[in-house]
């Protein structure tokens, strides 16, 4: 249960109100301080339409964080949003394999997104080997827009964990589907 | 050594040279991508000059992000942006003694911040007992800005740390004056 009351459009001022025009619970949370909301979805929305970083390669560093953090709010948002932009099911599982530790079979530039996005979580780093790969890969700019994807949702997961913002009935099949552990 | 190139004014565009404009190593790199350097400052600019939560207490929960990750960057640039906003030489020492599990005799809301920051960062949620004494000092608003500086910088320090982004000279003593634990 949420440690703050969600919010909807009636209990927000005019211009406030499209803060939780997508009904999310997040955004219903967020909406307590209206500016801030704005601002971190600024951000995230960045992010997700205006980056030039693959679509995919981007959603496959967001569900390495969130499989990692153990997030169900990130993670079940996120294996929607990355199947409607490519992430396969073989990803996902490729996710699970590559975080146990073994080689999922995956192209040099996924593993280093997915290796590094497990780096930068834990280690607060990225290991060189895998900075030389995603710099033979990746312009300047979406060398940027990958660490800081990675680095923003670092942050999402502990904004998530700390309010206990709820996965919304609708996004809880895809946790269904891939269960964070196996037993 | 930073990981990309530095960028200056003369490299920018014209409507991405305000990026620099504070010409800090942070800005230098993420000016590579100027949307997102902008929508980042965008949330930077809030926590530092928008939110109406205590500033002192912000910069405090910023601190331990950093202490706790021993992020040099985010560090020494938070010890002086914080004695701008009222953290003392006292207030640090205690960052030190409440990380290492002691009782620094700072007041409780301040304890809760420091420990809200090291449970979020580690364990990625709040305590439920942490949690209570920051309900009861704290609005709403003030608890979604704080959970949100905790957070964001946790990815801060990540970013920092990722793109090797070099402590400017005139930023390393705060370091000697408070080094970060080994």
């Amino acid at each position: 249960m949420a440690r703050l009351p969600y919010l909807d459009e009636e209990d927000l001022a005019g211009d406030d109100k499209d803060i939780v025009k997508r009904g999310m619970n997040l955004h219903r949370i967020l909406a307590h301080s209206p500016e801030a909301a704005r601002r971190y979805s600024g951000l995230a929305r960045y992010m997700r339409f205006d980056s030039d970083l693959d679509p995919r390669l981007r959603e496959m560093a967001i569900l390495q964080v969130g499989y990692l953090a153990e997030s169900p709010y990130d993670y079940s948002h996120h294996l929607r949003l990355g199947r409607e932009i490519g992430v396969t099911d073989d990803d996902v599982k490729a996710i699970e394999d590559e975080t146990a530790g073994n080689d999922s079979g995956l192209p040099d530039l996924d593993r280093a997104v997915l290796r590094g996005a497990r780096e930068m979580s834990v280690g607060m780093n990225l290991n060189d080997a895998t900075f030389e790969t995603l710099r033979a890969h990746l312009g300047e700019s979406d060398i940027v827009d990958l660490v800081m994807t990675i680095a923003f949702y670092n942050g999402a997961v502990r904004l998530l964990g700390a309010l206990q913002i709820d996965v919304e009935p609708a996004f809880q099949p895809e946790l269904d589907a891939h269960p964070f552990s196996k037993e | 050594m930073a990981r990309l190139p530095y960028l200056d004014e003369k490299d920018l565009a014209d409507e991405d040279k305000p990026i620099v404009k504070r010409p800090i190593n942070l800005n230098r790199v993420i000016a590579h991508s100027p949307e997102a350097a902008r929508q980042f400052g965008g949330v930077g600019n809030y926590i530092r000059f928008g939110s109406s939560l205590d500033p002192r207490l912000r910069e405090m929960a910023i601190l331990q992000v950093g202490y706790l990750t021993k992020s040099p960057y985010e560090y020494s640039h938070h010890l002086k942006i914080g004695r701008d906003f009222g953290v003392t030489d006292d207030d640090v020492r205690a960052i030190e003694t409440e990380s290492a599990g002691g009782d620094s005799g700072l007041p409780e809301l301040d304890r809760a911040v420091l420990s809200g920051a090291r449970e979020m960062s580690e364990s990625m949620k709040l305590d439920d007992a942490t949690y209570d004494v920051l309900r009861a000092n704290l609005n709403e608003a003030h608890i979604v800005d704080l959970v949100m500086v905790i957070a964001f910088y946790n990815g801060v320090v990540r970013l920092l740390g990722a793109l090797e982004i070099d402590v400017e000279p005139e930023y390393a003593p705060e370091l000697d004056a408070h080094p970060l634990p080994k």
